[in-house]
């Protein structure tokens, strides 16, 4: 093996990532390290078959047990926030089966290993493969949309449609009008997703951006942190000696990473769930707290009381690390900034008072600190975290200041847990004993993940997890502090776009800042600004605007009582001042939509809404899919994808997991279907073709700018680089992005998909997705937040802190400066039970959902879970048939009476397609998800929105409904 | 019991039970009673059986015929039950067996010993292809051939009319031992009735005695 | 030759119910005609009825060493092999009219109809998943039925399996087994069970149930090898116990039991008097030495919540999932079954 894959030298590393320079100085915030010598690199060598005793019974038995070779394999675009790799085993041409490629090594001696990985639905997806959900031809619809009536056409004709249609909307309203959802993070790192990127960017189409669509934001880190993804290795949870899960249902939904949970449990940790209901993840907590569902901000601060009431808290953690010593006005309730205190001060220059030299100081890593704000480190200061200080201001008049720890321990005293006991349903010892034993765990970690995001006011309940972190002195510990979820970075990744390296440019724009190297707050700026040259849109307002859903989400139930304005007066500020900008533009209309990897009329709320107002100003939609799903059935024109093991490509690498985990080819692509790298080059050289065949000339692009589509393939080819119509294109595009990738160690694309699993050795550039916020240790687990804590770098909020106290206009005026319990809007409906749930262990969203082999583990069609004492009073008995609905609408399904469901809830797993319901009326009809206007709020340093980061959330936990016996089930 | 030569006999008429060409035949009513549980080599089946009554059919009439070439016998039984699918896990069906000796002195009651085989022609009501089965003792029974032994049946208002039949010359290990020496020979009926859960040696059979059987001499023969 | 027995251990306590082990069987060996239905690893919610529906009710095994009788389990009751319409959905011209549905008869029973649903009350209930697999016992009660002798225990691993030559499809063995674990091939006339993935065992490789299961759940290896997990957690921890020892057939499959978490008292604080899964409940399943198993576990688990060390707990962890396979650890993924 070469020298490049045997420890790695800054100069080597940056000579081999060829970005000497400004490159260099970008990365001054990393650490590199030794790989460990001795990893295997080479594929495993083949072993011989054990001669055995032949000719009875047995040899049938034994036959059954053979193959003709073995590929690497992966669900590369399965929306799953795992990755593992499969050996993919072809018999006759066909795959066999698969099973997990187990070659994971552990960074330490005493951690264990992450082996086997994997789960049942990708130990069946041999049997998806080529079931009768497969899509294997091109379609176009030829009786009403949904009608299920479909005509087969050549990928001729397909193409030339889809790319006159494309070309007509241009022309006609621009390329804006044509939208794009790609889903969520329901992409790869590869060609298989590349392929949409160079697509979309080609023909400058609006791009929904679905992270927060989905319900994944966590809004709350956002806040706090300004940042979204947290996380490290998995492995690292074993390190805990207190793991809290609260809201989340691990047991189902990280089943590769979950034993870490139990072993640390063996190893002395305690585990506790906080849940409203008795999950699959209670089964094996030695803690459960049973909280009213919603009521978690409530816990958080009664728990937070506790501990400060109780001096339990890392006061010089608090000191450094959070906002809790800075002052505040007592008048207007702001932080006290430099321009009030002197004409021409800056708005963005924040104060505590430093206890040594009794005096104000500048906050050090504020944004307006004087040294850019890049380091927290407190020198000799001592900030207070207590008492009243009166300064003068700008005009020479007394201004009364506090900090915010102050503030809070008000607010903590009116959510003591005898305080908050009737929200919370808990009993105030109880919540003393879990604040104690959290504050006492040497290292504590609260699991919050994307099942935290999807309530109305997750993100007080993912403020005040983060207040309980950052009190103890837990966000930045192995085995500890809050985690959401992160990804590696990888950066040959820009060579999924067409604009070849953009990091590199920015970082050469930025030269001055270069120099010193980049903060976090730096990156944010880049990926605001890149953010802010595609049309992209966030799903939320996007709906709010084109979807239809305008009047739904105006109702006066469902915004909270306290905001003094409407959702119209919020949309309007915001819009107007361009902290959300609308693609199209408000006064134009989507008229095209391409979708691929996600399925809107399955996961949207109250998807009938979007039937009945978007889909009829749709002249072409089109779906690019591998399934038939709810969507695809409302579709016009299908163009089916390849399946997984049909097509290389590059699991995203979310970072439980520290290596890259590919896909190889094992099979052709099955009927006509074709890599969604060749599908998207197809069409975008199909355009070109088209756009000079009927002569088009320039049509309005982005911002209406001038576009010629007839260079639509020459930039998808990246000036004709690649070619989409060789079968080993997509394995060119893969050693481009490991040949740039140094975080992978120089490893080919040949010797990637023939391994299946690649190590991560080092870091990468920070990306708009990761936030590990850790130098990467191949030697130890990795855990979150560690420039912060370890090497005292601001922390890309205003106050260059985690930041509790948030003095946004809007904010104030919401009562929410601060975090606090609040009831969802729902809380005053007159339907009295609301539906609840997580993620379902059964499918990766829609795929798999209709699968036979998952849905005969389970009753076979959509099911309910009711406590007896909900349906004592109903008249409901086990399997019988029953409607939920509320005023928004409704749907059937069969219940499952359980003794785990707190009475109250309708506990629906999600993701079943529409058409598994009578009618086609799936589990989000009665799903109006409101959310909050304030996560439309910017203009306030962390708090803005950018593709990926800071959009209002999809919430659609606490519906409302009743629930009603149809009959038993037929 | 004779069976009785029609020469040239064409099969299928052979194989219909209600052909009117079995009318011909002389018939012998032979009364069955259940094997008795001591015989079972299984402990488990004495067990789950010993408060139950194995044997559900009282008695068969049995006929023979032969063409030189086949030998046919006809078995007819009364079962309320049509047991020729089954429709579930817990279901059997009926079936019905001619056993035959395939040594000399093999010994019926134990189903033939070491050494001294049996053989049986077995016809099951869920199976297309009737078997050859040879048998050295209880529990030792094998399938040695599944195209040597026709046979069809019919169900009617309770009652069963099969016909199994196997070809007189051919050989293997279920060759019968002593036929076409115009001396007798022992031959045994079993009948299971599926409804009833009876399988393996769970059945009425004709007894731990050999019935007799005769063939009539073909014409040629007797010149 | 001497009779060797291959076993496994189960820690409950950390089967998250995701039935990939379930899958992973499912996908290696029961798809031929006949198998459709077949589920030779299942888990189940306990308490629960379980697959099939209420089989420990229906008898067999022995009692006193004389063996017991049993009933045959229906189809229905293993759960049969739903079939949808997938095509008239999706292509049938019928718009929202169309479901995708069970054809047929609507079920009233599968392989993990219950799921999620355990017992007890409101906030005190219970529940953990259980899998199960043919227990291939010292003292098979399928093999003792069987008038065919067409069931065989290996003496060099103790596998049982069923002779496919013999087999007639009479079913006793499925009466006599009290772990209700053999099922009928319609196709074939034959009964089938767990083989305990012989071929991969013959080539060194782990049972698939075992070597793909993520929770990391299952040890195997051979009884009398002391220096592997199997020996310590069944003979000197005692911690493995086989699931209704009473039926006396000795089985080799074994569970480390579940510890839950705590109850709540009255007001709602943590009740430590009691725990939340009953004892009484794991000696129905377990039998009498399931208390001191629990008792074990808990002693070890506080000497590592003081900061000690724990053998056991150690073992438990399995740090190297490769060691948890007693020697079958090769990767079936090199084996080249016809070489260039």
């Amino acid at each position: 093996m070469s020298d490049s894959t045997h420890g790695l030298s800054r100069r080597r590393f940056l000579a081999g990532a060829g970005i000497v320079g400004a490159g260099a100085l970008g990365l001054t915030l990393y650490r590199l390290r030794e790989r460990a010598p001795g990893t295997a690199w080479e594929p495993a060598q083949a072993t011989p078959v054990q001669p055995v005793q032949y000719g009875d019974f047995t040899d049938l038995w034994r036959e059954r047990w053979t193959w003709d070779r073995v590929a690497k394999g992966t669900h590369t675009r399965a929306n799953c926030i795992a990755a593992c790799s499969w050996n993919v085993y072809v018999k006759d041409g066909i795959v066999w089966r698969e099973e997990q490629n187990a070659v994971y090594e552990p960074p330490r001696p005493d951690v264990p290993d992450g082996n086997p990985r994997g789960c049942q639905k990708g130990a069946c997806y041999s049997d998806l493969q080529a079931s009768a959900s497969r899509l294997l031809y091109p379609l176009v619809r030829v009786g009403e949309r949904g009608s299920g009536q479909w005509q087969r056409i050549s990928w001729d004709e397909a193409l030339t449609r889809v790319a006159d249609a494309v070309i007509d909307t241009a022309v006609e309203h621009g390329t804006e009008s044509v939208v794009f959802d790609h889903g969520t993070t329901n992409s790869g790192y590869g060609p298989e997703s590349s392929g949409e990127v160079r697509f979309t960017e080609a023909v400058q189409t609006t791009v929904i951006d679905s992270w927060a669509g989905v319900g994944d934001m966590p809004m709350g880190a956002v806040q706090s942190w300004g940042m979204y993804n947290c996380e490290g290795t998995s492995d690292d949870w074993f390190r805990s000696d207190y793991i809290v899960v609260w809201i989340g249902n691990p047991a189902s939904t990280r089943i590769p990473e979950v034993h870490f949970m139990h072993e640390a449990r063996y190893r002395g940790a305690k585990l506790v769930v906080i849940s409203p209901d008795y999950n699959a993840t209670c089964v094996h907590a030695d803690l459960w707290l049973n909280l009213r569902p919603e009521s978690d901000a409530a816990l958080g601060m009664a728990a937070a009381q506790v501990i400060v009431e109780e001096n339990l808290h890392d006061a010089d953690y608090v000191r450094e690390q959070t906002d809790l010593p800075f002052l505040v006005r007592e008048d207007d309730g702001r932080y006290l900034r430099e321009a009030d205190l002197r004409p021409g001060g800056r708005d963005d220059a924040l104060y505590v008072w430093d206890e040594v030299e009794q005096r104000l100081a500048v906050a050090p890593g504020c944004q307006g600190d004087g040294e850019g704000g890049r380091s927290l480190a407190l020198g000799a200061l001592r900030p207070a975290l207590a008492g009243r200080y009166t300064v003068q201001d700008r005009n020479g008049r007394p201004l009364v200041v506090r900090p915010v720890f102050e503030r809070l321990r008000e607010r903590l005293a009116a959510h003591a847990p005898e305080k908050v006991a009737a929200a919370t349903g808990l009993a105030p010892a109880l919540v003393r004993r879990f604040a104690r034993e959290l504050a006492a765990a040497p290292a504590a970690m609260i699991f919050a993940s994307w099942g935290a995001c999807k309530h109305h006011h997750s993100d007080l309940f993912q403020r005040t997890m983060i207040l309980l972190m950052a009190l103890t002195g837990n966000q930045g510990k192995p085995g500890g502090g809050v985690r959401v979820a992160a990804w590696w970075g990888l950066d040959g990744l820009s060579r999924l776009t067409t604009h070849g390296q953009p990091g590199v440019r920015d970082l050469l724009r930025v030269l001055p800042k270069a120099l010193r190297g980049l903060t976090p707050r730096d990156y944010e700026q880049l990926y605001t600004e890149h953010s802010q040259k595609t049309p992209v849109v966030p799903l939320m307002p996007f709906l709010y605007v084109h979807g239809g859903y305008r009047e739904l989400w105006s109702r006066p139930d469902l915004i909270d009582p306290a905001l003094p304005r409407t959702m119209a007066d919020y949309m309007r500020e915001s819009i107007d001042r361009g902290w959300i900008e609308m693609h199209p533009p408000e006064d134009r209309s989507p008229r095209m939509l391409i979708f691929t990897g996600s399925n809107p009329l399955r996961r949207w709320p109250a998807p009938q809404h979007a039937l009945r107002h978007l889909w009829p100003k749709l002249g072409l939609i089109v779906s690019v899919n591998f399934r038939m799903s709810e969507s695809t059935r409302h579709a016009d024109i299908v163009l089916p994808a390849a399946g997984y093991y049909e097509k290389y490509g590059i699991k995203y690498a979310q970072s439980y997991l520290p290596y890259l985990v590919l896909s190889d080819q094992a099979v052709k692509p099955l009927g006509e279907s074709k890599s969604e790298w060749e599908i998207f080059g197809l069409l975008a050289e199909r355009i070109a073709q088209r756009a000079r065949e009927r002569r088009i000339g320039e049509v309005r692009g982005y911002r209406d700018r001038p576009l010629d589509l007839a260079r639509a393939y020459e930039v998808y080819t990246s000036d004709g680089r690649y070619d989409p119509h060789d079968a080993g294109d997509p394995l060119k595009l893969i050693d481009d992005i490991l040949r740039d990738s140094p975080s992978v160690g120089g490893v080919t694309a040949g010797q990637a998909l023939a391994m299946g699993a690649v190590p991560i050795v080092g870091p990468a550039r920070p990306g708009p997705e990761y936030q590990t916020s850790s130098d990467y240790d191949p030697q130890d687990t990795c855990w979150p937040h560690r420039w912060f804590v370890d090497d005292k770098v601001a922390w890309p909020t205003l106050s260059g802190r985690q930041q509790f106290y948030i003095d946004h206009p809007w904010y104030l005026e919401a009562d929410e400066a601060l975090p606090r319990h609040k009831d969802p809007p729902g809380a005053g409906s007159r339907y009295p039970l609301r539906i609840n749930g997580g993620h379902t262990r059964w499918s990766i969203h829609a795929i798999w959902r209709d699968h036979e082999l998952m849905l005969r583990l389970q009753r076979g069609e959509p099911v309910c879970f009711l406590n007896p004492a909900d349906c004592r009073p109903r008249g409901i008995d086990d399997n019988d048939r029953v409607r939920i609905f509320n005023d928004t609408g409704g749907f059937q399904a069969l219940v499952k009476v359980a003794v785990g469901v707190q009475p109250g809830e309708v506990i629906v797993y999600h993701a079943w397609e529409p058409f598994q319901f009578p009618g086609g009326k799936g589990c989000q009809e009665p799903v109006e998800a409101p959310w909050k206007p304030l996560h439309l709020a910017g203009g306030y340093a962390h708090l803005h929105y950018r593709m990926y980061y800071g959009a209002p959330s999809h919430s659609p936990r606490g519906t409302p409904v009743e629930v009603q016996r149809i009959g038993a089930h037929a | 019991m004779q069976a009785h030569v029609i020469p040239g006999i064409d099969e299928a008429e052979l194989l219909d039970p209600l052909h009117a060409l079995w009318r011909r035949a002389d018939v012998s009513r032979i009364a069955l009673s259940g094997t008795p549980l001591g015989l079972q080599p299984s402990p488990y089946v004495q067990a789950a059986w010993r408060d139950r009554r194995v044997g559900a059919t009282g008695h068969v009439r049995v006929a023979a015929l032969h063409d030189g070439v086949r030998l046919a016998f006809r078995l007819e039984w009364e079962d309320a039950s049509r047991d020729a699918v089954l429709t579930d896990d817990d279901r059997f069906a009926d079936a019905a067996a001619v056993m035959l000796p395939a040594a000399a002195e093999a010994p019926i009651y134990t189903m033939g010993a070491p050494g001294l085989p049996v053989t049986a022609w077995y016809w099951r009501a869920d199976e297309q292809q009737a078997r050859e089965i040879v048998a050295e003792g209880v529990g030792s029974s094998r399938t040695v051939a599944r195209d040597t032994v026709r046979a069809a049946g019919v169900w009617q208002a309770g009652r069963w009319s099969v016909v199994i039949a196997r070809s007189l010359t051919a050989g293997g290990p279920g060759a019968v031992q002593g036929l076409g020496t115009g001396a007798a020979i022992g031959f045994g009926v079993a009948i299971w009735e599926g409804g009833s859960g009876e399988r393996a040696g769970l059945k009425s059979w004709s007894g731990p005695a050999w019935q007799s059987l005769t063939l009539e001499p073909t014409p040629t023969a007797r010149s | 030759m001497t009779q060797r027995q291959l076993a496994m251990v189960l820690d409950l306590n950390k089967c998250i119910g995701c039935q990939t082990c379930t899958i992973a069987c499912k996908r290696l060996w029961t798809r031929d005609a006949g198998m459709e239905h077949m589920w030779f690893n299942t888990v189940n919610t306990q308490p629960g009825r379980g697959t099939p529906r209420d089989w420990e009710k229906m008898g067999g095994g022995f009692r006193a060493g004389m063996p017991q009788p049993g009933r045959l389990p229906r189809r229905g009751e293993f759960g049969d092999a739903w079939r949808y319409n997938h095509d008239d959905v999706f292509f049938g011209g019928q718009g929202a009219d169309a479901q995708l549905r069970i054809q047929g008869e609507a079920p009233d029973w599968g392989p993990n109809w219950d799921e999620d649903q355990g017992g007890g009350e409101y906030p005190n209930g219970y529940h953990f998943y259980l899998p199960r697999l043919c227990n291939h016992c010292t003292h098979p009660a399928c093999l003792a039925a069987c008038p065919r002798k067409a069931i065989v225990k290996r003496p060099k691993d103790g596998i049982v399996l069923v002779d496919e030559d013999r087999c007639r499809g009479f079913r006793f063995c499925m009466e006599a087994c009290p772990y209700k674990k053999i099922y009928f091939n319609q196709a074939r006339k034959l009964s089938q069970k767990c083989i305990f993935c012989f071929p991969r065992i013959e080539q060194g490789v782990a049972p698939a149930c075992a070597r793909q299961c993520p929770g990391r759940v299952r040890f195997v290896g051979y009884r009398d090898d002391r220096n592997a997990p199997i020996w310590k957690l069944v003979e000197q921890w005692k911690v493995a116990l086989p699931l209704h020892p009473e039926h006396g057939t000795e089985p080799n499959v074994f569970y480390v039991p579940p510890l839950a978490p705590y109850r709540f008292d009255a007001q709602g604080d943590v009740d430590e008097s009691r725990p939340r899964i009953p004892d009484e409940y794991l000696e129905s399943l377990f039998g009498p030495a399931v208390r001191d198993a629990l008792a074990t576990l808990k002693t070890e688990r506080a000497r590592v919540q003081g900061r000690g060390r724990s053998e056991l707990m150690d073992l438990l962890i399995g740090y190297r999932w490769k060691d948890m396979f007693g020697g079958f650890d090769r990767d079936p993924a090199t084996i080249e079954w016809r070489p260039a």
